[in-house]
């Protein structure tokens, strides 16, 4: 097969290495070292290779002793450091989780013979090539590259697949990888260590160089193994054992070759090459030896020696050995370094594996989302759901659309899908003492079928979630959490159940999909939703924050009057399979307008009623945001409680949440815009708060902004300056209800 | 080659508190319909609210998950892309029942047959994990 390297064309043989086809040819060199830019050559036949790097295709910095030759490979060769470029072409990463009995690491005839030994699911994973072993899963190509607490080892399967692999017992027969010696210029091309010589065929005009064999330990240390100093061997061999990891084979030292003697050789030292990936020489680790560095992890830290690509594999036990000379002290004394994870590069494409594009994360849609979509909507990310954000008509910008839908609800009726809202079944005889001890305000008193507004605070005392509880049944509640803390509400409550009162008799359950919502919201919400239900939804029948059971447009339903609007609104609940049909029929009895995140986050706004996360970040209290009433005076203990007499909760300049009001009512405030009470006051000007929320609204015809403002409510009439980068805008604080203040509009259109 | 599809399941109801008869009491473990998923805790694929009234508790949740169902001799290999738990046929075969991640997602996995495992999936989440297994089915085809 043809093959081309650095521009040239060569024949190749089916199954041979990049290297072993290029020493072959006869190109000993072709290669340049990183810093020096000296001449280099393949030096090895291994994983260690620190010379022969080359770009293939879309790998930047691979090693050609470990490239296999395929028709019309391209290779460069790369001088040290690749450069990740964008993909030619889609590849397919993936990973795969696996379980056995035994792992062996290494097929040589130590793999193999532990392999063969059995013990039940045995996989055998090979660096290279490997023949079948019987009753033995073989993954060759495969690089164990990390081993984690558990007997979890991590490994590479032909640079495409990332293996985790949990075995209960791991046997490493790693081997041995031969060390360079030390002469003036071992760096030219040609210098090759003896082993390689020989299986590439004794090369004419190759040097063979062997200092002896230093056993591959870095996964035996990665597993928590300790090492000792060989002298025999001339490096460290594993030490003590292990639960679960053994060392088989030469790893171990047994049956390695006399390491020859050692000793520093004449000539330029800066000649006399440690470190081929780095260019580091005898020199360098004098000079860290003269600066005082006695410790082989300082000397690699001074001298860059086996930080490479390699770390260190056929640098390392030189570095320690000349050292070890030079100090004039037993290279057992120096120590090792520290081996990590991972013994090979991973290429972080690697790692994505399928998690991107498409599969990146969950994206999480309701069982509306198919008639969303054929509506137009734009949808925003709350946490993985989609939600629609608005629904434009046909040449309707954002603004105009959310004026639109705004006005609808406030004017009119509008529709929201709000199946997205956490909602977590509470039951059990202990269950309104649960809820009294986690939400800030009584839940107890309330009545069978009814709801109530509450709010959850950490023991910080800082608002966590808030929602809507009701009450279904004596010992049967269901609470509803925001969006995007769904599951962090039921863990925090499962937590204190579990771990702080497990004496309660609660079950917790989540129930947030097995519900289809939609709000209908309003002035003329009772005339739309009335012809579709037998439910009796006259004021007096149906009172604020009342639930009912009943049917709507047919489907078993309950019905909620809660209202996130401030106008007279109704959620309409049914089983999430019923959901479509549920909006279906709503839309087609007509008069109704869809209306989106944004327009109900500028209605909520209006009545200044927060949006947990976004106008609070868990430094904001109940009563900063002007809730002391959902704080109960009466319950003898909540979560919370006590921060909040806490001198500084008290505090009465603390952030406060207040309406802002533009000078310019054409002027829209940048969310998470500072304000000033001076902006001409050299800096660093005293910032007063910033603002949380801001939007335009319909309904007063104007901008308006919430922001929590240091002694916010003893400043209502002050001016403040919000700073943008280009101007300064003056805006005038003001009560946070902006919106019909006495809420006259709860229970429909004012007379 | 494994095959994915949808199975229908009616009704689903999660109910909490004492074992009842015929419920299994090993750890994930399944009795027929009845799925073990905590001490106090089981799954009854098929059962309704109203015929648990005098359970600690119990609680409809037959819209709350989606069961999907990978037949075929390549499907615990499928799934082993994106599971960590032990899914060869030893540890994890009919019968058994686990809840767990597959990919980015909870899932609760059901071994109903030799060669075919149930997940069920909160539906908002199902078609990530269709799209996921459809993925990986294809990877493993390979």
């Amino acid at each position: 097969m043809r093959f081309s390297f650095a521009g040239v064309e060569y024949e190749g043989r089916e199954g041979e290495t990049l290297a072993a086809a290029l020493v072959r040819n006869g190109v000993l060199g072709g290669f340049r070292s990183p810093y020096r830019d000296r001449p280099r050559g393949v030096f090895s036949d291994g994983e260690e290779e620190p010379n022969a790097l080359v770009r293939v295709g879309d790998e930047p910095l691979a090693r050609a002793t470990l490239v296999e030759l395929e028709e019309g490979l391209v290779a460069e060769p790369v001088a040290g450091k690749g450069r990740l470029e964008p993909p030619r072409r889609e590849r397919r990463y993936d990973s795969m989780h696996a379980h056995c009995d035994v792992l062996v690491v290494g097929a040589g005839p130590a793999g193999r013979a532990a392999a063969a030994a059995g013990g039940g699911d045995v996989i055998l994973a090979e660096l290279g090539r490997c023949a079948p072993l019987d009753g033995v899963r073989v993954l060759e190509r495969t690089a164990v590259v990390g081993l984690y607490d558990g007997n979890l080892a991590v490994a590479v399967e032909r640079g495409r697949r990332l293996w985790r692999i949990r075995a209960r017992r791991i046997v490493l027969a790693t081997g041995a990888v031969e060390r360079p010696t030390l002469f003036e210029d071992n760096d030219r091309p040609g210098v090759m260590l003896a082993g390689a010589f020989k299986r590439y065929g004794r090369p004419a005009g190759a040097t063979p160089v062997s200092g002896g064999f230093t056993p591959r330990v870095q996964l035996w240390r990665q597993a928590g193994g300790r090492l000792r100093w060989d002298d025999r061997v001339g490096a460290p061999v594993p030490d003590g054992e292990l639960r679960a990891v053994a060392c088989a084979g030469s790893v171990t030292g047994e049956g390695l070759p006399d390491a020859p003697p050692f000793a520093l050789p004449d000539g330029e030292e800066g000649r006399i090459f440690v470190d081929l990936e780095r260019d580091a020489t005898v020199a360098d680790v004098r000079r860290a030896v003269a600066a005082g560095l006695r410790s082989v992890e300082h000397v690699k830290r001074y001298t860059t020696i086996g930080t490479g690509p390699g770390q260190g594999r056929t640098s390392g036990v030189l570095a320690t050995r000349v050292a070890a000379e030079l100090l004039g002290v037993h290279p057992g004394e120096l120590g090792t370094t520290t081996a990590r994870p991972p013994y090979l590069p991973v290429p972080f494409a690697l790692l994505a594996g399928r998690n991107r594009g498409p599969l990146f994360d969950p994206v999480r849609v309701t069982p509306l989302h198919e008639r969303h979509v054929e509506l137009g909507a734009v949808f925003e990310d709350v946490g993985q759901w989609k939600r629609p954000r608005y629904y434009p008509r046909s040449g309707e910008e954002m603004d105009a659309a959310v004026l639109r839908e705004c006005a609808a609800v406030r004017e009119r009726v509008g529709m929201q899908d709000v199946s997205t809202l956490g909602k977590i079944d509470v039951q059990g005889p202990d269950a309104a003492e649960l809820l009294d001890r986690l939400y800030t305000n009584l839940i107890s008193t309330l009545p069978v079928g009814m709801c109530r507004y509450g709010v959850m605070c950490r023991a910080d005392g800082m608002v966590f979630d808030d929602g809507v509880v009701m009450r279904l049944g004596e010992g049967r509640f269901l609470c509803t959490t925001t969006t995007g803390n769904a599951a962090a509400v039921l863990a925090w409550m499962e937590e204190w159940l579990q771990t702080e009162w497990p004496e309660l008799r609660v079950w917790l359950a989540s129930v947030t999909e097995q519900w289809a919502a939609v709000a209908v919201a309003g002035p003329d919400a009772r005339e739309f939703l009335q012809p579709l239900t037998g439910v009796a939804l006259d004021a007096a029948s149906f009172p604020f924050m009342a639930i009912r059971e009943g049917e709507v447009v047919g489907i078993p339903a309950r019905v909620c009057r809660v209202s996130f609007s401030g106008e007279l609104a109704f959620e309409v609940w049914v089983d999430g399979r019923r959901g479509h049909e549920l909006w279906r029929a709503l839309e087609g009895a007509g008069g109704a307008t869809p209306y989106g995140t944004e327009a109900m986050h500028v209605l909520r706004a209006e009545k200044a009623y927060p949006i947990v996360g976004q106008d609070t970040d868990g430094t904001v209290t109940p009563q900063d945001l002007g809730m002391d009433w959902v704080v109960s005076k009466k319950k003898g203990h909540f979560v919370g409680k006590r921060s909040f007499d806490r001198p500084d909760t008290s505090r009465a300049d603390r952030k406060q949440l207040v309406a802002v009001l533009p000078a310019d009512p054409d002027e829209l405030l940048p969310e998470g815009a500072q304000l000033v009470a001076d902006p001409d006051v050299p800096p660093p000007v005293p910032m007063l708060g910033h603002v949380t929320s801001s939007y335009r609204s319909a309904a007063l015809g104007r901008t308006f902004a919430l922001a929590l403002v240091r002694g916010g409510r003893g400043r209502v009439g002050e001016t403040v300056h919000a700073p943008l980068e280009d101007r300064v805008v003056p805006a005038v604080l003001a009560e946070p209800v902006l919106y019909d203040p006495e809420g006259r509009r709860r229970d429909g259109r004012p007379a | 080659m494994a095959v994915l599809r949808e199975v229908p399941v009616e009704a689903q109801v999660l109910v909490r508190g004492e074992p009842r008869p015929r419920f299994p009491l090993e750890p994930n473990t399944s009795a027929g319909d009845v799925l073990w998923l905590g001490p106090d805790e089981w799954l009854v694929l098929g059962g309704r609210e109203a015929e648990y009234a005098d359970a600690a508790v119990a609680v409809d949740v037959s819209a709350a998950r989606v069961v999907l169902e990978l037949a075929g001799d390549d499907a615990r290999e499928v799934l082993a892309q994106g599971c960590s738990l032990d899914l060869r046929s030893g540890s994890f075969g009919p019968g058994r029942c686990a809840q767990t991640l597959v990919a980015r997602t909870e899932a609760i996995l059901h071994c109903a047959g030799d060669d075919a495992i149930r997940l069920l999936v909160r539906p908002s989440f199902a078609p990530y994990l269709r799209a996921w297994l459809e993925d990986a089915i294809d990877g493993v085809r390979r």
